[in-house]
Order: C-alpha cells, then structure tokens, then sequence
C-alpha cells in the first residue's frame, strides 16, 4: 500500500505525572497470609451461607458483617481462557500469558487469573480447550510474592 | 415525563487527531450540531460532556469545553461509563430535558486517546474491569476481556475465527463512505485471519483502533423541537443496566448479561420488538461483541451470531443492517464520543441523509453502546414521525 508517512503534528512535551496507588487489604489480610503458607482461602457468610470470591468481609444479601474464612477446593473447570501478546506497559516484562477463567467445582464460584505449565503458543493449537479440568495452586511467579494460579489438572 | 427530541447533531473527523487540542476537537463536533439546530452556545441551558479522561490531560473536561465554546454559564456535568460514556451523557441530557427541568440540552461525547504512547492506552483501559483483583497481579487486557467471550462462544457454539473477521470486513466496507471514519479502506477475510495476534483469538484486525474523536447531539422538549425542526428525530427509548466489575462473578461468557437486561427495558419502553428496527450500530469493538450483540438484542437466536454474518444478514438488504457507518472497528472508537457518534449516524439515517442508507421501513433505529466488558449497557431507541 502506497501510503506516505504522514508528518507528525507539532505537539509540547506534558509535565510527566507517576501514580503509584497504596491499595489497602486490611479487611482481608487473612487472604494474604494463607497464601504465603500456600493455600487459597475465602469468606462465606455465616448466615445465608453464600461463598464470595475475592473475598469480602460484608454479605450485601444479608447486609451483615459475620462472614467467616474457609479454605477452597482445588478442582476447576476451564470456562474462558484467553492469550495475551500485547501486555499493558506495566506487564511487558513478562511472555505472553494464559488468562483463564475457572469454576470450582465444590464451590461453584470462578477465578481469573494466569493458567499456568502450558506454552502460550500450544494453547492456540488445541493445548487448551473451554472444558478442559484445572487446578488451583499457589505459585511465586515472581519471588516472594505466592499468588493463586491454575494449572492444567492432566 | 416529557417527549425529548434530538434537533442536531454533528460529528468530527476520527482518527489520529494531535493536529487539535481537546477543546477544538469537542468544537468540530459541537459547532455543526448548533448549525444542524440553528441554535447558538447561549441557547444550551445544559452541556453534558461524556468523557473518560486518563490519556488526556484536562481533569475537568466539561469546564474546559464549556470555556471554548462560550458556554460557561450553562449547568455543567461530565459523566463516565466507560465505552458507553457519551450514551450516559445523552441519558442525562434526556432526564433533564423530560423531567421538566430544561428545554434545550447538548450532550457531547469527546476522546482524545493518542496523546499518550499505545502501552499506556493499553494499560489504562485494561485498568477498565476490577484493577484490584483482576488487573494489579494478572494484567487483563481489553482486548483479552472480550476474547475470553470468544474462546467461550466458538467452544460452546462452533462460531469461527472467520466469521469474526467477516464482522471486521463488513465494517470495513461500510467505512469507506463515512468522511469521518479513521480507516476507509477495505479488508479481506485473510488479512484479518493474518494479521498479528493481541489477545488470541483475537488479532489486530478483529479490534478497534485507538481514536480520537468527538460526536455532539443536541435535545428540546417536544414544543421547542417542533419549532426548531421539520424532523425531530425523537428518543422512544433510552435504558441502562450494568454488570460484575469482575468477570469472574458473570454468569457465563457468551453473551453480555448486561446487554440484554438494557434490551428489553428499552423494548418495553418504546413499545418495539427487535423486527421493527430498520437499523442498528452495535458495540463492536471486537468482532465477537458485535456477534455476541446481534444475539443480545435478538436479531438473530442465541448462538446464531456466527451464522447470521456469515448470511450476510446484517449488511444493508439483510434482516438488519448493523454499523453500516464502519461501526467502532473501522470508522474508530474515541470511547467517550461513540456514543454521540452511534446516535450522529442513526440520525442520519432516520432523515434519509445517511451515506450508506438502509431502508427505513417502520422509522426505528437502535444503538447499542457497551461499556467495558458488559460493564454498563445503554441501549437507546429512536424514532421518526
């Protein structure tokens, strides 16, 4: 295609602005802690029993505050996956990467999160199928920093 | 409640727009929507301004729009909902006006998207989702949102990578006649299966760019718009609904709950089924959203997206001609200004002045305006005389 290149329009330089949030999660700090000993745990409300993932220390439906902490099951099914090759500036730093979205199945609620020990490109060719069973771990992709992740369950 | 009208509107030339301040660029589209209504800036009592901001400099957007255009005094309000930002604008616009509390009111959808480098965009609106939980440790993409809705509808209903990309040419093709659309060229089914990957199945010709852009439209109650126009283009419906911030919490992923719930609010409110819309644009930043769409709305049942463009049933002489102005994926997509800019072209087609004219038969249009990942869903209905 015989397409010049267009001269660029002048424009001034902006004063840079960094933005670092301080995210609190001291209502759920129990979430982090689990994870540090390697499992993955949540909030149920006590009283109408509903298990929410991420966890959250207030029931809407019941307009309470008594939720207690329960320790998730392992086993997932694969509803959506996704690859992603174009990373947002702050994950360039990474490969590509699986984002899948799991069901528990005990729980019956999902997760988002990385699928882990499948090559990226292998997931395109059939690696990774919607349906295919998957299991919760928790993994330090980067050091010192345990997170939940899936991995394929066969 | 009172009827509300939309008496003008006007549109700026999308694309790569760093040769315009935000100002300017809000003024290319405010200016011919006034002209359009033979109205002046001192006639607005209202000004609207969708805008999502971020990737712009300007934090009080709505102020600084309403200096340019000599529209100070006027009740002010910016208003964000995403993609959909510029229909919540409108929404507004619209509650204002059939409350009683104003007569005339301009809403106007602006972004300016390409002040900031494309690893900034792309970080910024993956941001767009539950930045806690979904975005700060896993990185979701947008694009990567909506192709979790692809990888579960191809599995769930056989949809293919082709019948995407043949979304990707219909509105290609279409774009070619807009003035205002950023890409006016056509493509082929194998340049888009070719073209590189973003968020597999997802590749770079099944998305919308990144644009710059603004649309305006302006609203009277029903006595002054009878005054101003011979055509009226009146607002038989405008609904909302939303949906998770975290895609983990949505029911399933091959539809937009969301979508559908504002659907059938805005159906029942304008007394229509999906058969009486002689046109529609539909959210289809992705090629699977406008598929997912078609089932949503009801144009077609569910799962039958795939075929449905495959038949050819939603370009012009089909069941329902969809985003025959180049839709998001070729005409472009400032998120802030898609709105206005859908609600521009169906206009358009209502007074028979569209470039691509469907065929009006019972004076109904629909835009469907998505924000996020079915995080907000506007559906607004209009109608002709």
């Amino acid at each position: 295609m015989a397409m010049a290149e267009k001269e660029k329009p002048p424009t001034f330089r902006s004063r840079p602005l960094t933005l670092i949030y301080n995210l609190p999660y001291g209502k759920v700090a129990k979430f982090w802690e689990a994870l540090k000993e390697g499992k993955v745990i949540t909030t149920k409300c006590k009283k109408c029993g509903k298990v929410y993932f991420p966890p959250q220390m207030d029931c809407p439906q019941c307009m309470t505050s008594d939720m207690e902490w329960i320790e998730l099951s392992d086993e997932a099914v694969l509803e959506a996956f996704s690859i992603v090759v174009v990373r947002p500036a702050s994950f360039e730093k990474y490969n590509p990467y699986i984002l899948a979205i799991g069901r528990l199945v005990r729980e019956d609620v999902k997760i988002s999160t990385w699928l882990l020990d499948v090559d990226p490109m292998e997931a395109a060719k059939g690696k990774v199928k919607v349906g295919m069973k998957l299991k919760l771990v928790v993994r330090e992709v980067d050091p010192g920093r345990p997170l939940y992740y899936f991995v394929p369950a066969e | 409640m009172r009827k509300v009208a939309i008496v003008g509107v006007g549109h700026s030339k999308f694309g790569d727009r760093n040769d315009v301040t935000f100002s300017e660029l809000a003024w290319e589209s405010m200016k011919p929507a006034l002209e359009d209504a033979g109205l002046t800036p001192k006639d607005i009592e209202m000004l609207v301004v969708g805008n999502t901001g971020m990737w712009s400099e300007e934090g009080l957007p709505a102020v600084v729009i309403a200096d340019y255009a000599g529209m100070s005094d006027a009740a002010l309000i910016r208003v964000e909902a995403a993609c959909a930002t510029s229909s919540a604008a409108l929404r507004t616009a619209y509650h204002a006006i059939a409350s009683g509390e104003v007569d005339i009111a301009m809403a106007v959808g602006i972004e300016k998207m390409r002040e900031v480098d494309t690893p900034i965009v792309v970080e910024l609106i993956g941001r767009a989702g539950y930045y806690y939980w979904e975005f700060e440790n896993f990185g979701f993409t947008f694009p990567a949102y909506y192709a979790l809705h692809a990888t579960a509808h191809m599995a769930k209903y056989g949809t293919t990578e082709e019948q995407l990309a043949m979304v990707a040419v219909k509105n290609h093709k279409y774009a070619v006649n807009n003035e205002y659309a950023q890409f006016r060229r056509e493509i082929t089914v194998e340049d888009v299966l070719k073209s590189r990957p973003i968020a597999w199945p997802l590749k770079l010709l099944d998305c919308c760019p990144i644009t710059d852009g603004s649309a305006t439209a302006i609203l009277a109650a029903e006595e002054v718009a009878k005054k101003l126009t011979d055509t009226p283009i009146w607002i038989a419906a405008c609904e909302a609904a939303g949906g998770t911030a975290n895609l983990s919490k949505r029911d399933s992923y091959v539809g937009l709950r969301a979508a559908v719930l504002a659907a059938q609010k805005a159906y029942k409110k304008a007394k229509v089924g999906p058969d009486q819309i002689d046109v529609a644009n539909v959210h289809d930043c992705f090629t699977i959203a406008e598929i997912m769409a078609y089932e949503d709305l009801g144009f077609c049942k569910k799962g039958e997206g795939g075929k449905f463009i495959e038949e050819g049933q939603s370009y012009i002489g089909g069941k329902i001609p969809v985003n025959v102005d180049g839709g998001l994926k070729a005409k472009g997509h400032p998120i802030g200004a898609t709105g206005t800019s859908m609600i521009f072209h169906l206009v358009e087609q209502l007074r028979g002045e569209a470039p691509n004219q469907a065929d009006i038969k019972h004076g109904y249009a629909l835009a469907h305006n998505v924000g996020g990942t079915g995080h907000y869903c506007y559906v607004t209905i209009l109608k002709r005389d």
